[in-house]
């Protein structure tokens, strides 16, 4: 009889494991945590569909208020998994991830991309290009020059 | 006449095979082998990369020299155990392999907690880059883990369902796949003390 109530329980209320739940992919710039001004946006879109036009590779960014507790890395492949960023067959996208309340920045690159986007050339993205430009409170200028970066990367032309 | 009758059996004992299980299986191992190719390759990356930061960090923090010598041997002990695909069907040696990278885990992130204490070394850019390699190749450890664990639990269903499981005692003999288990390393994290105290 309990089990009954048991299974019954959980018919009416399914398990919502997952904390925060993936957000919807917009479009190339998913600014969730409204950090971006409408010319930075416009501006990323551009750079990023160009990106796509010339070296099929694509990358997204997403910033959000907050993790709400979840763990940055295991969040971001969530999201990777849910999007499929990058050609099928390729895995050659990835997606910049900002979460403004954590103070938390990862770079999640698909299998095709590893060979350019290291993670020693995201790390130095992430401390070199994005964070000096946070600390000063400059969310769009941290943005673009991250993007600017990892294009350049992804195209052989970065230095750092 | 006979010609047909052999070749309807044939056909019957095909269409009975496929119902029965006899691919899922071989494909589900197949998915289990090619997840283990990615925890393998990650934990190799991850132990090539030790020498140089141990290297690094030596020349900056010598009176560390516990703290490395652990690192140093951990990684030894998880070297030394060869990987291979059999491993996988064996509770033992995967136990071993999985406590040697988990004392490895342990011993690497008690040296990032020391590292903490010297602002040279962190300033370094090599050490940088190190850690960024690293930070990204636990990641990956993860992963592939998770990823392993996925798939021989799909296996190890695979094989126990009826009538899989009769098609595998019969035919295939294809064994029960061992799945990572919570790190122990994860439960001992180290301590971090805001006093001055060494514990």
């Amino acid at each position: 009889m309990l089990n009954w109530f048991i299974a019954l329980f959980f018919i009416i209320f399914p398990c919502s494991a997952g904390a925060l739940d993936i957000p919807a992919l917009k479009g190339r710039v998913n600014d969730y945590a409204a950090v971006l001004s409408p010319e930075t946006e416009n501006k990323l879109e551009e750079t990023l569909s160009a990106l796509e036009s010339s070296d099929s590779t694509q990358v997204v960014v997403l910033t959000i208020p907050s993790l709400e507790g979840e763990v940055l890395e295991q969040f971001s492949i969530k999201v990777a998994e849910e999007w499929k960023i990058g050609q099928k067959n390729k895995d050659n996208g990835a997606i910049l991830l900002i979460s403004k309340n954590d103070r938390k920045i990862r770079i999640e690159v698909g299998r095709g991309l590893e060979g350019k986007l290291t993670d020693l050339m995201s790390g130095r993205i992430i401390q070199y290009e994005i964070v000096p430009k946070f600390r000063e409170g400059d969310f769009n200028g941290g943005i673009e020059a991250g993007i600017t970066a990892i294009v350049s990367v992804v195209r052989g032309e970065y230095k750092a | 006449m006979k010609k047909y009758f052999i070749l309807l059996l044939g056909l019957i004992s095909v269409l009975a095979l496929t119902g029965c299980g006899y691919n899922t299986m071989q494909a589900n191992e197949e998915a289990v082998f090619a997840a283990w190719g990615d925890v393998e390759a990650s934990y190799q990356r991850r132990l090539d990369l030790i020498p140089n930061l141990v290297e690094t960090v030596k020349g900056y923090a010598k009176h560390e020299a516990d703290t490395l010598t652990a690192v140093v041997e951990a990684r030894a002990k998880a070297g030394s155990i060869q990987i291979s695909k059999d491993m996988i069907n064996n509770p033992e040696t995967f136990g071993k392999f999985q406590q040697a990278q988990g004392e490895l885990s342990g011993a690497l992130s008690r040296l990032m907690v020391i590292v903490e204490r010297y602002p040279d070394l962190k300033a370094n850019q090599n050490f940088l880059d190190l850690q960024n390699q690293l930070e990204g190749t636990e990641n990956r450890i993860n992963v592939a883990r998770v990823r392993y664990n996925k798939s021989v639990q799909v296996f190890n269903t695979s094989i126990r369902i009826f009538p899989n499981s009769l098609t595998n005692s019969l035919l295939l003999h294809l064994e029960r796949k061992e799945p990572f288990k919570a790190e122990e390393a994860a439960k001992t994290a180290p301590k971090v003390s805001f006093s001055d105290k060494k514990d």
